[in-house]
């Protein structure tokens, strides 16, 4: 069990700042994500990371201790890579006993640690196989098996499910969090699909243009984005610019809003963002006269059987809205109706 | 029709290719000392001839040893260059593999004319050592674009890989890359060994006839005559080149290794 | 485990310009600088020297074997293979795209062979090449025979020495160097080019001519310049099988180097010889990449 903590980390590519003053400070034992769009500089902070590329500015520590300029061969990390890297020239027992023959381990020994993670990853009969040999889902257990061969310190995995089709990706993200769990070994994978995020991890790192942008679990991400970024990436979102007040008003469009107020809101006048999400969204009829409600035009409806999404729009705005499906709408599209927003909708500042 | 067609195509031009080779078979059975086609009688004598007498053994055994050192220096040259340029993108080794491909870029006459002035000039003509280490510069270019060739197929992810299973720089190379391009440096090895077996002008233009490779012991003998023994000397040679290319097919990817996309990738 | 060994730190960055490693490439890079581009500078410096009637040289400036050029035998030379390196560049490269297109689509079990006997007839020395042909052209045991025999010809004839005999002679040994200079780009190409032109309905063979030949142009281009400086490199085949009338440029250097002991000239022929492949393949690079780019 290792804690990992990167200090004002910073990777230059030439000109080019790929990270940008990483701070993060991740727990032991637990499955972490790094999550955000491509070229956001993932991969580049994993091999920080696994020492496969130096830091341009920080420190790398595990376990408090200062690792940054460690070669990758010395940090006992354990790597899946994207394409699982399996040795071509070596065979499936071969290639997850490879690190043990670095260290002339006798033999028996390899042989019977690779039998013991073949059964682990639940393929206890291909030891002597070839890679060619293997499919696709097989290879990436095999490379995951080869990986946790030397008990390593932290578990990193860059991507490792989406070379996989569906099905078999929702399987693996279930096979992952059981075997991280009884290995409770820190785990950190790399994913730039956020429902994956979502569902495998106990720690989110959301990141973009090389920078973090929030550190926190699936919900506080889904439910408290900290940034209009992470509130457009994790979920749908709308996000109303006006200004939020520290009692608990937020103005916009020239109406007021009753929101709670967050703790940066102790000013008067500062400019924020309501974030809505479209599970706490409804619609009602312009005579109802909802209170902490903004007038909408309904523009859309989709029937999607178990849920009903509704597209309404106020001038440039648009807001996606989910009702359930079990009793009739009521409305149709182009009828004028009225948005209620809960108090309970998240402020971020702008 | 049109599958035929291209069939006939390819196997009409690979028997043009073969008739010069069938020819000189036929003619190394003739009883007599004298080529004809097809042979009159048939007799092994030739072979038998050749393998017998010192006159063709002595070339022989020349032209191996000559093969064989002045591969392994191709190699040994070739390795660190085409390394070196892969792993750690140096200046210095690309600029010597830039080197490294003049010879395929010049008609041999010129650097054999090179070689001679130079040999001549530091006083190594006609030594063995002059026509070894002339070929194995001249060969160099084989195995540089060979090797060159097996480390682009090695993915980076693999170097990754090993080192984050503890491997430091040498035991990356020695368990990762070398197993990996072995069968490219074994296919480069049997073309150089192959062409300097063959190689005349240079042998030709240091040494004279003082260092008497196979290549030449065949000119000399042309000029008093011909006779079937050539034509079994001839044979041999074919025969040795088609055995080590089909060795290297077997242990290795030949397609690959003359530059075909793995169709797996 | 723990990681304690903190000592062994890898070196800074920006320190890392010249390493331990780089000190594996002083062997190979002395022995190319000295074995290899030593003789190609003394050439060039030898072929301004004086050349000593008895038959050797001094260091010296003078530009006499370069002024030897315009004498009419050198003039008629160096045409002459000119000519017939760009005959036997453009036959060999013609008839080498459809073998090698044909080729690489076919069987694994039939291109390993194929190459195999390319990669044999490649490396076979001119020597037993040349010596091959003399005896398939010849009366006694050439193809004329073969004719006798067929009722085509009424007695057995010899075809060589001949400028036909050189020419087949070097289209045969210029072949599988052609075939394979081409058969990396070809074997790569993309297969669903002539597929998505037969789905609108071209035959093979048109395919072949309206999209695969356009779309290998750069290659076509390169192949032509490499064979042609391939061509210019054989030296045993003209003496072999032709008349002196015949000898190109290789011959006259072998010749006046070692029959004549005329080092200097030949070595100006060399340098002539040397620039004009180094003009023609880094011309010709330079073109290519930029249609491409
Ligand atoms: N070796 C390099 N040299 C120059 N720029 C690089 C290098 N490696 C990465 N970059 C740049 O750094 C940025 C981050 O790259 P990185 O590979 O970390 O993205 P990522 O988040 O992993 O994206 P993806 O999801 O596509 O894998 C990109 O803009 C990329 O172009
Ligand atoms: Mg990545």
């Amino acid at each position: 069990m290792t804690t990992l903590t990167l200090e004002h980390v910073w990777k230059r590519f030439g000109s080019f700042e790929a990270l940008k003053d990483i701070n993060l400070n991740l727990p032991s034992g637990k499955m972490i994500t790094f999550l955000g769009p491509s070229g956001s500089g993932k991969s580049t902070m994993f091999r920080l990371v696994a020492g496969l590329d130096d830091t341009t500015e920080g420190t790398v520590r595990f376990d408090g201790e200062d690792v940054t300029r460690l070669p990758a061969h010395k940090r006992n990390v354990g790597m899946v890579f994207q394409n699982y890297a399996l040795f071509p020239h070596l065979n499936v027992w071969e290639n997850i006993s490879y690190g043990l023959k670095l260290q002339k381990r006798p033999k028996a020994e390899r042989r019977a640690r690779a039998e013991e993670l073949l059964d682990l990853i639940k393929l206890p009969h291909i030891a002597d196989r070839s890679i060619k040999q293997l499919s696709g889902g097989q290879q990436q257990r095999v490379s995951i098996a080869r990986a946790l061969a030397m008990e390593p310190r932290l578990f990193l995995l860059d991507e490792p499910l989406s070379a996989l089709d569906a099905k078999l990706r929702e399987h693996m993200q279930a096979e992952l969090c059981d075997l991280q769990q009884t290995l409770g070994i820190t785990t950190i994978v790399v994913t730039h699909d956020q429902r994956e995020a979502m569902t495998m991890s106990d720690v989110v790192v959301v990141i973009d243009q090389g920078e973090v942008q929030q550190v926190g679990s699936p919900l506080e991400i889904y439910r408290k984005p900290a940034t209009p970024f992470v509130a457009d990436f994790v979920g749908s979102s709308t996000l109303l610019e006006g200004i939020a007040r520290s009692d608990g008003t937020f103005e916009f469009n020239g109406q007021s809003l009753k929101v709670t107020a967050p703790d940066w809101a102790s000013r008067d006048l500062t400019p924020g963002l309501l974030c809505l999400r479209p599970e706490q969204l409804h619609l009602a009829p312009r005579s109802a006269q909802t209170p902490n409600a903004i007038d909408v035009d309904v523009s859309l409806i989709r029937d999607l059987g178990s849920e009903i999404e509704v597209q309404a729009r106020a001038g440039e705005y648009e807001f996606l809205v989910k009702e359930s499906s079990g009793q009739p709408l009521g409305y149709g599209v182009g009828d004028k109706m009225r948005l209620h927003i809960p108090e309970t909708a998240h402020l971020i500042r702008a | 029709m049109n599958n035929h067609l291209g069939k006939l195509y390819v196997f009409g031009i690979a028997l043009f290719l073969m008739l010069p080779l069938i020819v000189v078979a036929g003619v190394s059975f003739n009883e007599k000392k004298r080529l004809y086609f097809p042979p009159r009688g048939f007799t092994l004598d030739w072979y038998k001839n050749v393998l017998n007498s010192s006159e063709w053994l002595g070339p022989i055994g020349t032209s191996l040893t000559v093969a064989a050192i002045a591969t392994i220096v191709a190699v040994c040259i070739a390795l660190p260059i085409s390394f070196m340029m892969w792993r750690h993108g140096v200046l210095f080794a690309k600029a010597l593999f830039g080197l490294g491909l003049v010879p395929f870029m010049l008609p041999p006459v010129t650097s054999a004319l090179g070689f001679l002035i130079f040999w001549s000039e530091i006083g190594g003509y006609g030594s063995f050592w002059a026509t070894t280490i002339s070929h194995s510069v001249f060969l160099v270019t084989i195995p540089l674009m060979m090797i060159s060739l097996g480390l682009e197929t090695i993915d980076d992810a693999y170097l990754d890989a090993a080192s984050s299973l503890g491997a430091s720089e040498g035991e990356i190379f020695r368990t990762v890359i070398l197993p990996l391009i072995l069968p490219f440096i074994f296919g480069a090895s049997a073309f150089c060994f192959v062409l300097s077996m063959n190689e005349y002008i240079i042998a030709f233009m240091v040494a004279g006839f003082t260092v008497e490779t196979l290549p030449i012991k065949v000119v000399n003998s042309l000029r008093y005559g011909y006779s079937p023994a050539m034509a079994a000397v001839s044979v041999f040679a074919v025969l040795a080149a088609a055995g080590l290319f089909l060795t290297v097919a077997r242990f290795g990817d030949l397609l690959k290794m003359v530059g075909a996309l793995d169709k797996s990738d | 485990m723990t990681v304690q060994d903190t000592t062994i730190l890898r070196p800074i960055p920006r320190f890392r310009g010249v390493d331990h490693k780089t000190l594996i490439l002083i062997p190979p890079g002395i022995m190319l600088l000295v074995f290899f581009l030593c003789p190609f500078l003394i050439m060039g410096a030898v072929s301004f020297y004086y050349r000593v009637p008895d038959g050797f040289y001094e260091p010296d400036f003078v530009l006499a074997n370069y002024a030897a050029f315009f004498d009419p035998v050198f003039l008629t030379a160096l045409a002459r293979s000119l000519t017939l390196c760009a005959v036997i560049s453009v036959v060999c490269v013609s008839l080498a795209m459809p073998f090698t297109y044909l080729v690489s689509r076919m069987r694994r079990g039939i291109q390993v062979p194929i190459v195999i006997l390319l990669l044999c007839i490649l490396t076979l020395s001119e020597v037993i090449l040349g010596f091959s042909w003399t005896i398939l052209l010849s009366r006694t045991a050439g193809v004329s025979n073969v004719l006798v025999w067929l009722g085509i010809l009424d007695r057995p004839v010899s075809y060589y020495p001949s400028r036909i005999a050189i020419m087949i002679a070097m289209l045969h040994f210029c072949f599988p160097f052609a075939v394979l200079t081409i058969y990396p780009p070809i074997s790569r190409f993309d297969r669903s080019l002539p597929e998505a032109a037969a789905t609108l309905g071209a035959g093979p063979i048109r395919a072949f001519f309206t999209v695969v030949i356009p779309a290998l142009r750069g290659t076509i281009i390169s192949a032509l310049v490499l064979v042609f400086v391939f061509a210019l490199g054989a030296y045993l085949f003209p003496q072999m099988l032709g008349r002196p009338a015949d000898w190109t440029l290789s011959v006259l250097i072998t010749d006046q180097a070692i029959y004549k002991s005329n080092i200097p000239f030949a070595a100006a022929m060399s340098v002539f010889l040397c620039l004009i492949c180094f003009a023609l393949i880094v011309g010709v690079g330079k073109l290519t990449k930029k249609s491409e780019g």
